[in-house]
């Protein structure tokens, strides 16, 4: 008997699932976007839920589709090139021709804010996010993070047993958290579903229920599988039903399953070969094993596709090997030839792959290759280059050392280092034995960076200096400029500020002759922080001009290093009225671009800045979010522990240990002394605090060494202190201080409180006039600590005033008391000088405190006061008398 | 989720009338409303010059940021590590 199944017009069981989705538009329409995620076991109706919800969405809005491949290795953007394709073609085929990472943003951007649609809300969905590659994860979660004022509905569906806590999906998902108000996971069927669908059928709903688990997508392949007895799985309900066909339409089937998403007919008609497509088609579409494409835009042909993943995948199991490869062979030929446009090179790349055509998979891959790399699908770079190096012993040694390189390079960038070191040494070993010097020497300088950053810098030296020796003697080349970067990397790490400043002056002369903006670039930044750093403001002119050249020359990730470099020297140096500028500049610049690492760590340094300055509750709320981040590693991590760790320490706050011990754990990991410093001295002064500092003392004596074989006189001295308050003498000779834990190290702590002062550091001055000791000292620090909240070191001042017989204000401090709104000190002073008309500028410059955090204060007072302006809250403070 | 005991120091808390209990037990609801799921208030105990709050928050941090939301001060902040009652001393 042949049951004729369609698509049922009438969904079950998902009413709440549509009532969520329709819920979300609604809000997308009042201008509060957001995203909506739909997930499900393949074959639970996450398409057929999205089609419903597009036929009765109020309206209508405009609704965009595109779905990511299936394809081994998928391409790039591909459901932004989909959706871009039923709007503005030209559009679509400049995404699909390739082109730069920001350009791509913006273009995404235009998709939802109102470009298209006239004035109608827009619905934008991507089906099959487990299968996104790289970039299309950037763009989704680009726009999630700006959608929330657009009226625009995202609608995002995936598998979720595919996408385990490592997916690379998780990690954003993370990072959307406040953008998504609607998940929706779609559950199986229930017996009664099942009875419904199975009514007049003569099947048992029991048996069927059974059978299928409850899967709707199951149950319909079942039911028109009509069999007596009840197929075992999926695969086999499929495969009965394309059992009863003829030849013909098998064939049609059979061509099909080997083309992932969407099918053009003219692709169809190749691979298929002999079979007359048009009657043989038709019998797969009646029998509703192949559909046409819903809304399929321009195009004059539709095109048709499987009516579900699962069904493909089913019939390409049951086609022997030879048969597939035959097949994609022929997809492969008509794909290289197309009527009109041009096909992604990942789709050529993957049809050669599975026909097992190395030549092909030699021509395309690299290709595809370079245009994900472009667009930063690092990771679909990574994968099509390897599978070109499968038939590596095809290519000439020439060929094969660029291509290893290449491989390198993409997978330094998404932070596989060993694997990087690996492809690097194959074609350091290639390019020797056919004397290619100079890929030789690209090769060894490559694997600088990421022995680098694994903290093997015995060997980074080693490959530099072997690097060094191969292009002594020839003309200027990519390679030498790399090896004096790399030269300047090793000394800054070292802290050895003079040599690194040699060698980028080498680096720029070099990348001059070889006019390569790129490398200039770095070498600019670089050269200008080892500058910098060895005290020569000179160097931030030379930071600024790499980052202006980089800007320029397109090279993004160099222009955020520019601004990270700036804020992290100039924040190491304590310089805040450098730093924090252009860590906001370059925080904003990152984000825009979806350079999260480089906005990580910026964002962690600033609040390092913030916690220095006593801006304790914006370096807290900060550096706490960063810690929940699952994509915060590494040394941006390292820096929000300690600074989280160190504001909760000092507040007296709980739940310090773990942070503490995680951010030392880090600092091991590298083996920089960057980061052993600060742990060890947060460590120590936690310790201290809690009244056992001899706990810390041997990694103090460790940090110690290490710092005295750099000799790195700002960690030298800062250990010393603590060496000194330990009651152990210092590893450095403490002749001639250098900076203000230098002279609280050799006694001299009244004139470290007045550097303090200067430097902007309320908790440091404080901490220096206690231990200098004396009445007014002392209760000038109680004071300090009362008002950053500082509990700890608030009542061991108020106990030593207290012995000393000096009367000490107890209970809330005297600054919040005599103040009914209860406004703090910090926006006391912010009110005095809104009072006196001070713009926000003229209060961060003032009070030596970033605009951001002026405005936060701002809005704290206007709430305290409840008043609406700036103007009202001057009056009320008047009036009041707050303000004498 | 942590539990937190917070110490605030109002001095007079014990002298607060029906009404100006009232008001401030509704400023705080409504400020963990808009802060719901990162933390809780179980309970407050007001005495003459101190309030001890119990509360389930996820760090420190949030604790702080309900409190300057709602303008209550924040002397200290406990972590809770153990409840124990009469019951504890019975052997298990």
């Amino acid at each position: 008997m042949n049951v004729r199944v369609t698509s049922p017009d009438e969904l079950l069981e998902r009413d709440d699932a549509l009532a969520d989705l329709h819920g979300a538009l609604a809000r997308a329409r009042a201008g509060h976007g957001e995203l909506a995620v739909v997930t499900g076991d393949p074959g639970a109706g996450k398409t057929a839920l999205i089609r419903e919800f597009v036929r009765h969405a109020a309206g209508p809005p405009l609704v965009l589709r595109g779905a990511c491949d299936p394809l081994t290795v998928p391409r790039p953007l591909g459901p932004l090139i989909d959706a871009f394709g039923s709007v503005d073609r030209a559009v679509a085929g400049r995404l699909a021709a390739g082109m730069a990472r920001v350009e791509a943003f913006s273009i995404a951007l235009s998709l939802i804010d109102g470009t298209y649609g006239e004035g109608r809300p827009i619905v934008f969905v991507v089906e099959d996010v487990h299968w996104a590659d790289e970039a299309t994860l950037d763009v989704l979660t680009f726009l999630g993070r700006r959608v929330a004022d657009l009226p625009a509905l995202l609608i995002i569906t995936f598998r979720d047993d595919e996408v385990g806590p490592q997916h690379p999906l998780r990690v954003r998902l993370g990072d959307l958290a406040s953008a998504i108000r609607s998940r929706t996971q779609l559950r199986p069927l229930s017996r009664d579903a099942v009875a419904r669908l199975a009514a007049s059928s003569g099947i048992d709903p029991d048996s069927l229920h059974r059978a299928t688990g409850g899967n709707p997508f199951f149950v319909t392949e079942a039911l028109a599988a009509a069999d007596a007895v009840l197929p075992d799985s999926v695969r086999d309900a499929v495969l009965a039903r394309a059992a009863r066909l003829g030849a013909g339409p098998r064939a049609v089937l059979d061509a099909a399953a080997v083309i992932p998403g969407r099918i053009e007919q003219w692709l169809l008609r190749a691979v298929v070969g002999g079979v007359d497509l048009g009657p043989a088609l038709q019998e797969c579409l009646d029998r509703g094993l192949l559909v046409p494409d819903p809304d399929d835009g321009i195009d004059a042909e539709r095109g048709i596709s499987f009516r579900h993943e699962l069904a493909r995948v089913a019939i390409r199991e049951s086609i022997g090997a030879a048969q597939l490869r035959e097949l994609h062979g022929r997809a492969l030929a008509a794909l290289s030839r197309p009527p009109h446009g041009a096909v992604e090179p990942a789709r050529l790349a993957f049809h050669a792959a599975e026909a097992d055509d190395p030549e092909a998979v030699l021509e395309h891959a690299p290709v595809a290759a370079a245009e994900a790399a472009r667009i930063g699908a690092h990771h679909e770079a990574a994968r099509h280059l390897e599978g070109a190096l499968r038939f590596r012993y095809l290519l000439d040694p020439q060929r094969r050392v660029q291509l290893l390189l290449r491989l390198g390079d993409e997978l330094s960038t998404i932070g596989r280092y060993e694997s990087a070191i690996a492809a690097l040494d194959e074609a350091a070993a290639d390019a020797a034995a056919i004397g290619d010097v100079d890929g030789h020497g690209e090769a060894v300088i490559g694997m600088v960076s990421p022995f680098g950053t694994l903290g093997r810098i015995g060997e980074a030296s080693d490959r530099v200096e072997l690097a060094a020796g191969l292009v002594a003697g020839r003309p200027a080349s990519r390679a030498s400029a790399l090896i004096e970067t790399s030269r300047v990397s090793l000394h800054m790490l070292a802290r050895q500020f003079g040599p690194a400043e040699h060698h980028g002056s080498q680096a720029i002369a070099l990348a001059r002759e070889i006019d390569d903006a790129r490398v200039l670039a770095t070498a600019l930044v670089q050269s200008g922080t080892a500058l910098v750093m060895s005290g020569d403001d000179d160097g931030l002119t030379r930071i600024r001009d790499g980052i202006d050249l980089a800007s320029r020359a397109g090279e993004d990730g160099i222009v955020a290093v520019g601004y990270a470099q700036i804020g992290s020297g100039f924040g190491e140096l304590r310089r805040y009225d450098v730093a924090v500028p252009a860590l906001e500049a370059g925080i904003a610049f990152a984000s825009a671009r979806e350079l999260i690492s480089s906005e990580t760590y910026m964002t962690s340094w600033l609040a390092r800045c913030q916690l220095e300055q006593g801006e304790w509750d914006h370096a807290a709320a900060s550096a706490s979010a960063l810690v929940r981040r699952s994509r915060c590693v590494g040394v941006s991590r390292f820096v929000a522990l300690v600074t989280l760790g160190w504001v909760r320490g000092r507040r007296g706050d709980p739940d310090v240990g773990a942070l503490l011990d995680e951010a030392l754990a880090l600092a091991r990991a590298t083996r920089h002394i960057q980061r052993l410093w600060p742990a060890a001295v947060c460590r120590a002064e936690m310790a201290w605090l809690a009244g056992r500092l001899d706990d810390e003392m041997g990694l103090v004596a460790e940090a110690a060494a290490l710092a005295a074989d750099l000799d790195y006189r700002p960690a030298c001295e800062e250990l010393a202190f603590w060496q000194r308050v330990g009651g152990q003498s210092s590893t450095s000779p403490l002749e001639s201080p250098l900076t203000p834990f230098g002279l609280s190290a050799i006694g001299q702590h009244e004139a470290a409180a007045r550097r303090w002062a200067v430097l902007g550091c309320p908790y440091e001055e404080a901490m220096a006039r206690f231990l200098d000791g004396g009445d007014t000292g002392v209760l000038a620090a109680h004071q300090t600590f009362d008002r950053l909240g500082a509990l700890p070191m608030r009542e061991r001042t108020a106990a030593a005033l207290r012995d000393a017989g000096v009367v000490v204000p107890r209970g809330p401090s005297a600054a919040t008391r005599d103040n009914p709104f209860a406004l703090t000190a910090r926006e006391m002073e912010v009110l005095t000088l809104i009072a006196t008309g001070a713009t926000n500028r003229d209060i961060a410059a003032g009070l030596h405190i970033s605009a951001k955090t002026v405005d936060h204060h701002v809005s704290h007072v206007l709430a305290k006061l409840d008043v609406r302006s700036r103007a009202e809250a001057a009056v009320t403070a008047e009036r009041l008398g707050l303000t004498r | 989720m942590p539990k937190y005991v917070i110490e605030r120091d109002l001095p007079g808390a014990g002298q607060l009338s029906g009404d100006e209990l009232c008001a401030v037990s509704q400023k705080s609801v409504e400020v963990l409303s808009t802060m719901a799921p990162r933390a809780q208030w179980l309970q407050s105990y007001v005495t003459d010059d101190k309030l001890f709050c119990v509360y389930l928050a996820d760090d420190p941090e949030t604790v702080r940021e309900h409190a300057a939301k709602g303008g209550f001060p924040v002397t200290a902040v406990h972590r809770v590590r153990n409840i124990i009652d009469p019951s504890t001393a019975e052997v298990a």
